[in-house]
């Protein structure tokens, strides 16, 4: 069975580049959410191995969502949208473990970026 | 008490050395194999490279290294949770000034288990929701 990414996002139409360039870079799934309760059921019945998450959902922030996450399993990479300078992205998420914050409009070389990312974490030592 | 105890050490590791400040920061992890309440064998493994957001790699490295529980100055939530779901307890090393004295204070029931008021960037109301 191929591993999972949920993407969440209310914008899922402005991702959808980012989302098939992810697809091909990685043999996955990907799964997509609206809300962040949505994203939380989908940890727990998909067990994915990452999700990419929106700066705001519907029913939540990124960031809670994020730390939510924790609660049900540790083991998921996040990755957030945030419009952050860096150093205070760094310092706000600091102790989440995030593994890549990205920008509001995401591209193919985002994508990119995320599967090498993810290519990384995940390699057998 | 049977079980193996994982504590984040400054080289070269052992009961003589200092505690690691951050645990996935640290030089290496001194191992404690504790049988019947006493410290019966002692060894030193290293840590894993630390990356931005691989900080599953080192609960899984000392998972399979049969850790049961750690004692730590400093870790954040990621990592922390991560331990809990392995089955490995953490605890706050508190004022232990090295790996023997963090041990002794565990064996004796001093030592605070680690919660999520502990972790960098995380407590009061940052705390899992």
């Amino acid at each position: 069975m191929p591993a999972t990414i949920v993407l969440v996002s209310p914008r899922m139409n402005q991702w959808r580049a980012f989302a098939d360039s992810l697809a091909k870079s990685l043999p996955l799934e990907i799964a997509t959410v609206r809300t962040g309760a949505e994203a939380l059921t989908a940890a727990t019945e998909k067990k994915p191995l990452a999700m990419v998450i929106d700066a705001s959902l519907e029913d939540m922030s990124g960031e809670t969502l994020a730390r939510r996450l924790l609660g049900i399993n540790a083991m998921i990479h996040t990755a957030l949208v945030s419009d952050l300078p860096s150093e205070a992205f760094h310092e706000q998420m600091e102790g989440l473990g995030i593994v890549m914050q990205l920008p509001a409009h995401l591209t193919t070389d985002q994508a990119g970026l995320l599967a090498q990312c993810l290519l990384r974490l995940t390699a057998t030592p | 008490m049977n079980s193996i105890i994982a504590i984040p050490s400054e080289n070269p590791g052992g009961l003589e050395a200092n505690l690691g400040a951050h645990f996935g920061h640290c030089d290496l992890y001194t191992l404690v194999k504790v049988e019947n309440g006493q410290v019966a064998e002692v060894k030193v493994i290293p840590n894993v490279p630390h990356q931005q957001g691989g900080c599953m790699a080192p609960v899984q490295h000392l998972a399979a290294n049969g850790v049961k529980r750690l004692i730590a100055g400093g870790m954040g939530l990621r990592p922390l949770m991560g331990f809990n779901q392995v089955g490995i307890e953490v605890y706050h090393g508190g004022e232990a000034r090295n790996v023997g004295e963090a041990v002794q204070a565990m064996l004796a029931g001093r030592l605070p288990v680690f919660s999520q008021e502990h972790t960098c960037g995380g407590g009061g109301g940052n705390s899992i929701k």
